[in-house]
């Protein structure tokens, strides 16, 4: 355990940063020093100090406070986000895998398209079209996802689906829906798993990205891309009202990141 | 008779300092061969691949390998390349492995003896060609054009060991040869190897788990087991007279195997 | 009870198989010997219905070959049961080896956990194999493990029908030879039928009571075993198959 730890200290370190990051937006409302939303116009924009180690905004909100409810906003997400989307690729790729027939060639030309389209431009559309709020942007993001999913499943079932062991499990009296969930799923879980944890730092700058151009999540939320935007406004008077809540979004999609490429590297 | 290879105290450790091949050593003379016989996992196709210099990077040899007097792991890199591609040719298991893909076969002779030889294309097609019919392939031309996975595993063998011999070795080292083709043309490859053998003043170090094949091969035979040479001697002394309690097995299931001529087992 | 009648198959065009047809009763044991490219595995694929035959019929206890619906499926494989050969890839790397071996026990009978237990360990030790084994993933065994394990996995539901598809080409000489002696004692034991499939015809005196001679997807011959190396009755192909290994009898025989 000691030598795993030993040779892989980074990825220790981001997979430590990321539960201790789970555990804070989880206890946010307990944890917390101050209430993310109470202004204070006797203290605002003060640098950062022992009784606001963040510093405060131009409301005189407590940032660090700030910062510990925005996760919950801004990481908590992603995760529902990515689960939506793998549960599409599951389905539908597996399914058009395992048919193959013309259904599974008609999917992949509807994938094409999706996978051609910009898919900041199409966010936006939607967006312009449901109007603003993080729901939409939600629906949005999976809207331009899903179709990688369903091909890259797809394809992994479509290789293992050659493999010895399925033909051995059909002799063995497993079928259809038994072969799927016992023998291919399992084998291509690993794959699934890394590339998931890589692409949680895509949609984590995704979603506060919407944010930071104003039309994903809406002030006063404590959101880091929208505190970001806020900060980006008084950058001169002060710098740390955007610095913290930018250096949460790398911290957190650079942990993410790394311990992706550690499990790529596994394989 | 002259001492052409010496492996003196060859040990190949893995990382966690487990051993795979502890202190062989074995001579190969001049015009002679040398089979080394054993199970899976013996350490065998290890100590073959020592000599190449095709170790797996997490592996560690010690001991020494002495070519023509020249101390093979006191060369640099570049030097040992050139002797390898030179002096020791190779051929293994799994000719489709070894062969490109998607170049023919032609060109890979061709660009083989260009980048050690100096060459014309047209001289290098010639001495191709040459080859190929010497190791009993009919229609060269057809040959030459053709890609790997077009030819059967016998003939890819066989392109394999024209290509080994392309650039005049004085070391044939052969690993399992023939263990992935049906007997009859096992048979023929065997012959065919017996042949060159007989024809050239070539060594050959053939690396098998068949005590039959050796028998009819090699003129030394050493046995090893879980890393060591636990005999070794000439060929007559090792068949007629085993000391080794699994050579004595090894010789016994031989004999069984011709069981018959009349007298079959089974009634 | 295994009837095989005119039976074709084309692959893009391409005849891999012509007019093949025998039959296998009760307990019988027939080898069919070929060299690679002469179509006995798609032989085996198309008797386990993993291929369709282009024309020609298949029989079990005259039943036909199931073409559709997971019941008739179910029911061939019941009876009928195959070993590949050793490719490192035919049991599940995604489950323990338990599971692998309990797998055709949850599909084709009712027993329940503790019954199901019992009859894995019990085939488990008939194939030599170590109890503590049963843990590990399949990619933890050597060759020789593995096609034992692959064995347990295929006589677990009692079939009367075992096809065995180059299961020992890919294992040393001696794993070669208790794998052979293996399959003689389960043989006897359970009565079961064997359609064992191979290259080397060395392999089958004490095994096989019949050979069929496969070349370039056509039938050659087939003959008794106790007839095999009278040379005056064998056809010229199966005489070359034979002499295959004559010149390394020949070395042999002078140094020993």
């Amino acid at each position: 355990m000691i030598s795993i730890i030993r040779a892989n200290k980074l990825p220790t370190a981001a997979l430590l940063y990321i539960i201790l990051l789970i555990i804070t937006g989880l206890a946010a409302p307990w944890i917390s020093p101050y209430d993310p939303f109470h202004t204070n116009h006797q203290q605002k924009l003060l640098p950062p100090s022992i009784a606001h180690p963040f510093g405060t905004d131009y409301l005189g909100r407590d940032l660090l406070s700030r910062v510990i409810h925005g996760t919950s906003e801004s990481v908590f997400p992603v995760f529902i986000v990515l689960s939506v989307v793998m549960l599409i690729g599951l389905l539908v790729g597996t399914w058009s895998a395992f048919l193959g027939n013309k259904l599974d060639m008609l999917m992949m030309s509807l994938t094409d398209i999706f996978t051609a389209l910009p898919s900041m431009l199409l966010t936006i559309v939607v967006v312009g079209f449901l109007g603003f709020g993080m729901e939409n942007v939600y629906f949005a993001v999976i809207l331009s996802w899903w179709a990688k999913y369903v091909r890259i499943i797809r394809g992994l079932i479509h290789d293992v689906k050659k493999e010895p062991y399925i033909t051995a499990s059909r002799v063995s009296g497993a079928f259809g829906l038994r072969i799927i969930t016992r023998h291919m799923i399992p084998n291509i879980m690993p794959q699934i798993g890394t590339m998931l944890i890589l692409d949680v730092s895509k949609v984590i700058l995704t979603l506060s990205g919407l944010s930071f151009l104003g039309i994903g999540a809406q002030p006063p939320s404590p959101e880091w891309g929208v505190m970001l935007l806020d900060g980006k406004n008084y950058l001169q008077v002060a710098p740390w009202m955007g610095f913290f809540p930018g250096f949460m979004i790398f911290l957190t999609a650079a942990s993410f990141q790394i311990i992706g490429e550690r499990l790529r590297r596994e394989r | 008779m002259t001492t052409l290879l010496e492996v003196k105290n060859l040990n190949i450790r893995n990382k966690e300092g487990q051993s795979l091949v502890h202190n062989s050593s074995f001579s190969l003379e001049t015009g002679k061969t040398y089979a080394l016989i054993g199970e899976s996992g013996s350490g065998k196709t290890l100590t073959s691949k020592a000599i190449l210099d095709m170790l797996p990077a997490h592996l560690q040899m010690s001991g020494d390998i002495v070519l023509q007097g020249e101390h093979l792991q006191q060369l640099s890199r570049k030097r040992w390349r050139s002797i390898r591609g030179g002096q020791i040719g190779a051929i293994f298991q799994h000719p489709e492995q070894a062969l490109h893909p998607s170049i023919p076969i032609g060109r890979q002779f061709v660009d083989l003896m260009r980048s050690h030889l100096p060459v014309s294309r047209y001289e290098a097609e010639k001495q191709a060609k040459k080859m190929l019919s010497q190791v009993l392939l009919k229609d060269t031309s057809h040959v030459m054009s053709s890609y790997a996975h077009e030819l059967s595993g016998g003939m890819n063998q066989r392109v394999m060991i024209a290509m080994a011999l392309l650039l005049k070795p004085k070391i044939l080292i052969a690993d399992e040869p023939t263990s992935a083709l049906d007997v009859k043309t096992q048979a023929e490859i065997i012959f065919l190897l017996k042949e060159l053998i007989l024809d050239t003043d070539m060594s050959m170090l053939f690396i098998t788990h068949d005590l039959l094949i050796s028998g009819y091969l090699a003129d030394t035979i050493g046995v090893m087991r879980e890393g060591k040479i636990i005999e070794q001697g000439s060929k007559e002394n090792i068949l007629s007279a085993p000391e080794h309690e699994y050579t004595q097995e090894l010789c016994r299931h031989c004999s069984q195997r011709f069981l018959g001529k009349g007298e079959i087992p089974y009634a | 009870m295994l009837e095989i009648q005119r039976l074709y198959k084309e692959i893009h065009g391409r005849p891999i198989l012509q007019d093949i047809h025998f039959g296998i009763e009760d307990g019988e044991s027939l080898a069919i010997v070929g060299e690679s490219g002469s179509g006995k595995s798609t032989l085996a694929q198309l008797i386990m219905a993993l291929k369709q035959p282009t024309s020609g019929h298949i029989f079990f206890d005259g039943r036909p070959l199931p073409s559709k619906g997971i019941l008739s499926y179910r029911e061939w494989y019941r009876d009928i049961q195959i070993v590949f050969q050793n490719t490192g890839s035919t049991l599940n790397p995604a489950m323990s080896l338990f599971q692998c071996l309990e797998e055709p026990l949850i599909n084709f009978t009712r027993y329940n956990r503790a019954e199901r237990k019992h009859k894995v360990l019990e085939y488990w030790g008939k194939v030599g194999l170590n109890e503590n084994l049963l843990r590990n993933r399949p990619g933890k065994l050597s060759g020789g493990q593995y096609q034992r394990a692959c064995l347990a996995k295929a006589l677990l539901t009692r079939p009367k029908l075992l096809i065995c598809d180059e299961m020992v080409s890919n294992l040393d000489v001696l794993l070669q030879q208790q794998m052979i002696e293996l399959l003689i004692s389960i043989q006897k034991e359970q009565g079961l039928a064997l359609l064992f499939i191979t290259h080397d015809l060395t392999l089958l005196p004490g095994l096989c009571s019949n050979i069929m001679v496969l070349k370039e997807g056509k039938q050659v011959e087939l003959f008794s075993t106790s007839a095999l190396y009278d040379e005056a009755e064998r056809d010229p192909y199966t005489v070359t198959l034979l002499n295959s290994s004559k010149m390394f009898e020949t070395a042999w025989n002078q140094w020993t």
